[in-house]
């Protein structure tokens, strides 16, 4: 087994089509909301455009460190990742009533993309430790609570679900790998249930914003307005799509159409041959990653390989589902696509640490 | 520490259930943008446009002559796009000042600012010179889009053929509705992308589609033939006080075409929602009931609208005899020389007795006679001579039996017995026109057949289609349905209607100096019993050389109901005027009357007065023993035959205008007439008459002095001496 293998190239050219393919959507998506709003139509896509130069040098400045440094780093990342969310709720900017960001001059960091990261390194540690050793209440729960209890509880107080969502499935998948006794899943679904109740609870909006998913139509102007206009996006599109950047629903129908509902207008220019070209994209990149991910090293690779391309893919498939109307809206951006700096540089650091692993994998 | 095969396992496992979530995901895709796609995307563009339309001119209606009977003028259609005033605008002032300019209430308008929509019409139809005060005012948001309005320059003029268009210019009746694609066009649009907060899109979305305007319609119709004809129905209508209207229709026998067509009361064209009876919308207001009261208002506005002349179908009574004739005449069912008719006032048809309109009968006569009489028995025995199948037979040829097929809507058929219950009596009746029941249509295009020597013409009320430029699109020709009579037949025929209206029923019809053939007929109307009659008069003229065929119908008159009392000289006014008006110069020698104008004399001297009378060849005769005219009858101006004369008043003493009035006793109903016409009296016939009526009582007496223009009432009936 040569250690100064190459990495994967399928999954770098992916990741590399992934990148400059959201960067093109970026552009098309979001000039008429900035010439609107900005006065400048490249306004967003300027700063995604350096946000992926930047991402794609990350990707290959990680794809050289060795992954297993991780493991020792895992506590250590844990412990700063939970200090950047503490610092989000004292010193953080709010948005649209969410305290998500850290401002450092001009540039502003989500520190929870930084969190999935840490967290699904920490899970891979310990689950990787874990190997072949007696399931008890102590050890699944204990390390299950320090680990995710902690960042979760940070989340809420911002509040971004959306994330805690993401880390809820990831966790649970990888649970699933290391083949946790079904009898210690059946607390976790009672407090997730009753956490969910206590939310309904706090806000009922969050109920009724559930329920309207079924019938946007019942109120066009208020709770069904994005996912409608989403719809009239999609369906817009057809077989062929309206061709690259002539979109319509972009006018300030879909409000920031370059974000969370991004894929919608992929689907309204390319057409339902474009949104599949999107959803075999994600299938190669998937594909790769559970390749890598079986093939890798040692238990830690694999589950660090597969935690990570398990964080990219669903989001994918929940951002898809919302914009599709299949499930009840979450604000969750589609990886390489949804501008976003901080939520990029995250992803192409995951991809690097897959790329890592892809070099020691064996054949 | 070696990865076990379970977990491989359950990684690629988890490939598969993503596979899974992926595909769930590509179907759900697939229904929405290939199964759903379109309705999606229409709802989309709904939103996504803004969708002007751009009117096309809707064409204009001429009269045969290139008279504007109906046109198209541009107004404005004004709207607003709520959320660009809101945004962008200023909604108390944009509110205020449309309030004003327009007349509608600020709270309206205010409204729709903030309704949360991207368009909303505020008026429709504004005239041009209202919607550029509202351009100077240059409100954001505030849009004007150009609509055309129709006006009807002549209001109630052949209301019921032009018909009207409603709120969005498409036709509703008559030409306006049977041409509606026709004159309509095609409206242009302007699409124009607009982004969701109304302004347009900076992306290239606009297209332009171009209006194409309507076509011209020339119709057949003579804007002076029918102002003739809609003047004298009008008087008719009044006078006679018509409890179910009037119709009336000129047509060109040898083209088909209607050269007017009317039915009174009409209505203003360009109101033609509200009811021309106020009595009845008064009434109508007072229903408690909404939708009763719409329901009757509905019911009101469509009895108006509704074209007599093409809908409402009825008994032609005495003027199918022309029919029946020329089916005895075609057929040489009769020999027109030697057949008599006997008529004893009644004749026996199976078990009926049926009567004839002269109770003491008429004796033997000729076939001519016969017509000119309008004798029923002597039309039943005609009847007998030609027999069912050959009546079937040419009822159906004459074009009674199915619609004409004139560009009109509502048109009926009429009806007739089914060939296997027409039968003896029904044969007999309908010999004299009592059974068939036809429109008015109908009976003149038939009746023009036989003045266009037989041929029966295509009934049709539109000449040509003219694009913008006023090129000919297409013409449309005369034609010749089918051969119905034969022209010996057609002529001769032609020659005895003539000899009806000088000699018979048809008198009052009679233009001096033209050869004018009719027939009246009085027809009373289904259930009988009710005293409801229809009076009718059909004429042709020149009856030599028919240029023009005229039918009035006059429906439940009030008081005299015969339609040779009172339907023919209304047929004779309008013929008189439709001939000078065409120019026919009367030819018939034997009866030439020149006319000539009353001059005025009043303040001459006797002497002067009595020259002045004389060299207009006119008579004169002096009342009173002034020595200066201080009044005359007829007054200056007036048109009378020549010799008649002018009653010439020299003294004002109070009750020097009265006139005696004429004994009339014993005097034939023509003599009547001419006495009382030259007393300036009015005659009111209490009753019916004929050829040998003479008057047998008046009111006033003979011999009493009554005021000018006094009714006379008369009563006429047969001298039992004079029967033959």
């Amino acid at each position: 087994m040569k250690n100064k293998k190459s990495f994967d190239q399928m999954l770098f050219a992916v990741a590399l089509i992934l990148s400059v393919f959201g960067l093109i959507m970026v552009f098309s998506a979001s000039s008429p909301a900035a010439l609107a709003l900005e006065n400048d139509s490249f306004h967003y896509v300027k700063k995604q455009a350096i946000w992926a130069v930047l991402g794609i040098f990350v990707m290959l400045f990680c794809s050289r460190i060795d992954y297993r440094i991780y493991k020792k780093w895992a506590v250590l990342m844990s412990v700063v990742s939970n200090v950047l969310l503490a610092l989000v709720l004292v010193i953080g900017n709010s948005a649209k009533g969410a305290q998500r960001w850290l401002g450092v001059g001009s540039i502003s960091f989500q520190p929870s993309e930084f969190t999935k990261i840490a967290i699904v390194v920490a899970l891979a540690t310990y689950f990787a430790a874990m190997e072949g050793k007696k399931q008890n209440f102590k050890n699944i729960y204990l390390p299950l609570i320090t680990i995710l209890g902690i960042p979760c509880i940070l989340l809420l107080l911002q509040p971004h679900f959306s994330i805690i969502i993401i880390l809820g499935f990831v966790t649970f998948i990888l649970m699933m790998v290391y083949k946790v006794k079904l009898r210690f899943y059946l607390p976790v679904i009672v407090v997730v249930l009753i956490a969910a109740v206590a939310l309904v609870w706090v806000a009922p909006y969050r109920l009724q914003r559930i329920t309207a998913y079924r019938n946007p139509f019942a109120d066009p102007q208020g709770d069904g307005y994005q996912i409608i206009q989403s719809l009239f996006a999609i369906g817009s599109g057809g077989f062929g799509g309206l061709g690259l950047s002539r979109s319509r629903q972009k006018y300030l129908y879909i409000p920031e159409p370059q974000n969370d509902y991004i894929f919608s207008i992929v689907c309204e220019e390319l057409g339902f041959i474009g949104a599949l070209l999107v959803l075999v994209l994600f299938m190669v990149f998937l594909w790769r990653s559970v390749k890598i991910a079986v093939n890798a090293r040692d238990s830690f690779g694999s589950y660090l390989a597969f935690g990570l391309c398990m964080l990219i893919i669903v989001q994918v498939a929940l951002n898809i589902l919302v914009v599709t109307n299949l499930i009840p809206p979450t604000g969750i951006p589609l990886p390489f696509f949804s501008a976003g700096g901080s939520a990029f540089i995250f992803q192409m650091v995951a991809v690097g640490i897959i790329l890592n692993i892809s070099k020691t994998s064996n054949k | 520490m070696n990865k076990s095969n379970g977990m491989k396992k359950r990684i690629v496992s988890t490939l598969l259930v993503v596979s899974v979530v992926f595909l769930v995901i590509a179907g759900r895709l697939g229904y929405l943008m290939l199964i759903k796609g379109e309705h999606y995307k229409k709802l989309a563009i709904e939103q996504q446009t803004r969708d002007r339309l751009i009117t096309s001119k809707r064409g204009t209606i001429y009269d045969r002559n290139g008279k504007p009977i109906a046109v198209s003028a541009s107004v404005e259609t004004i709207s607003i796009s709520p959320e660009t005033v809101r945004d962008q605008g200023d909604p108390e002032k944009t509110a205020t000042v449309l309030s004003q300019l327009l007349g509608i209430e600020k709270d309206v308008i205010m409204a729709k600012i903030e309704k949360k929509t991207s368009y909303e019409s505020i008026k429709k139809k504004v005239e041009k010179e209202i919607a550029d005060k509202v351009r100077e005012q240059k409100l954001v948001g505030v849009y004007l889009d150009e609509d055309t309005k129709r006006y009807y320059p002549y209001g109630d003029f052949a209301s019921h053929v032009i018909g009207f268009t409603g709120t969005d210019n498409q036709g509703l009746l008559g030409i306006e509705m049977i041409y509606d694609n026709i004159l309509k066009g095609n409206p242009g649009r302007i699409v124009s992308a607009r982004n969701a907060r109304g302004s347009e899109m900076p992306y290239k979305y606009d297209r332009y589609y171009n209006p194409v305007d309507g076509t011209n319609i020339v119709t057949t119709i003579d804007q002076t033939m029918q102002h003739f004809l809609e003047k004298n129905l009008e008087a008719a209508y009044i006078n006679n006080d018509l409890q179910k209207g009037a119709a009336g229709i000129i047509m060109n026998p040898k083209t088909g075409e209607i050269l007017a067509m009317a039915t009174k009361p009409a209505f203003d064209l360009n109101d033609p929602f509200t009811l021309n009876n106020t009595d009845l919308s008064e009434s109508l207001k007072n229903i408690e009931d909404d939708e009763e009261r719409q329901k009757a208002q509905s019911d009101a506005l469509n009895q108006m609208w509704r074209n007599k002349a093409v809908v409402d179908s009825y008994e032609p009574g005495s003027t199918f005899k022309i029919i029946t004739a020329a089916m005895a005449l075609e057929t040489n069912s009769v020999n027109v020389e030697s057949d008599k008719f006997n008529c004893g006032g009644v004749l026996r048809v199976g078990p009926h007795d049926i009567h004839c309109s002269n109770r003491l009968g008429h004796g033997v006569q000729s076939f001519q006679d016969a017509l000119k009489n309008s004798c029923n028995p002597a039309f039943i025995q005609i009847g007998q001579k030609i027999g069912k199948s050959n009546f079937y037979k040419y009822y159906r040829a004459f074009g009674f039996t199915e619609k004409t097929g004139i560009e009109m809507n509502g048109e009926t058929a009429g009806m007739f017995y089914p060939l296997d219950s027409f039968n003896e009596v029904e044969l007999a009746t309908a010999s004299f026109g009592q059974g068939p029941v036809v429109t008015p249509l109908q009976m003149i295009t038939a009746v023009s057949a036989i003045a266009n020597n037989g041929k029966l013409m295509q009934p049709h009320l539109i000449k040509q289609f003219l694009n913008d430029d006023g090129e000919i699109l297409e013409n449309i020709e005369p034609k010749v349905i089918r051969e119905v009579v034969s022209e010996d037949t057609a002529k001769r025929l032609c020659q005895m209607l003539e000899n009806v209206v000088e000699e018979g029923g048809g008198k009052r019809a009679f233009i001096k100096g033209y050869h004018i053939g009719g027939k009246t007929g009085t027809s009373e109307k289904i259930p009988r019993g009710n005293d409801k009659y229809i009076a009718s008069f059909v004429g042709v003229a020149p009856a030599n050389d028919p240029q023009i065929a005229c039918l009035i119908i006059l429906d439940e008159p009030t008081g005299d109901y015969y339609g040779g009392t009172i339907a023919a000289p209304v047929a004779r006014d309008v013929m008189q005027d439709c001939l000078r008006y065409l120019g026919i110069e009367p030819d018939d020698t034997d009866n030439q009357t020149v006319e000539v104008w009353v001059p005025g004399v009043i303040g001459s001297s006797i002497s002067d007065a009595a020259e002045i009378i004389t060299t207009s060849k006119l008579k004169y005769k002096i009342e009173g023993s002034g020595k200066v005219i201080v009044d005359q009858m007829p007054k200056e101006g007036v048109v009378v035959a020549e010799d008649a004369t002018i009653i010439l008043y020299t003294e004002e003493v109070e009750g020097s205008n009265l006139v005696t009035v004429p004994r009339l006793v014993g005097m034939p109903h023509k003599e009547v007439v001419d006495i009382l016409a030259t007393q300036a009296l009015k005659l009111n016939i209490k009753n019916s008459y004929d050829e040998n009526s003479v008057a047998i009582s008046q009111s006033p007496e003979g011999g009493s002095k009554v005021e000018p223009g006094t009714t006379v009432s008369v009563e006429f009936g047969i001298p039992q001496t004079d029967n033959d």
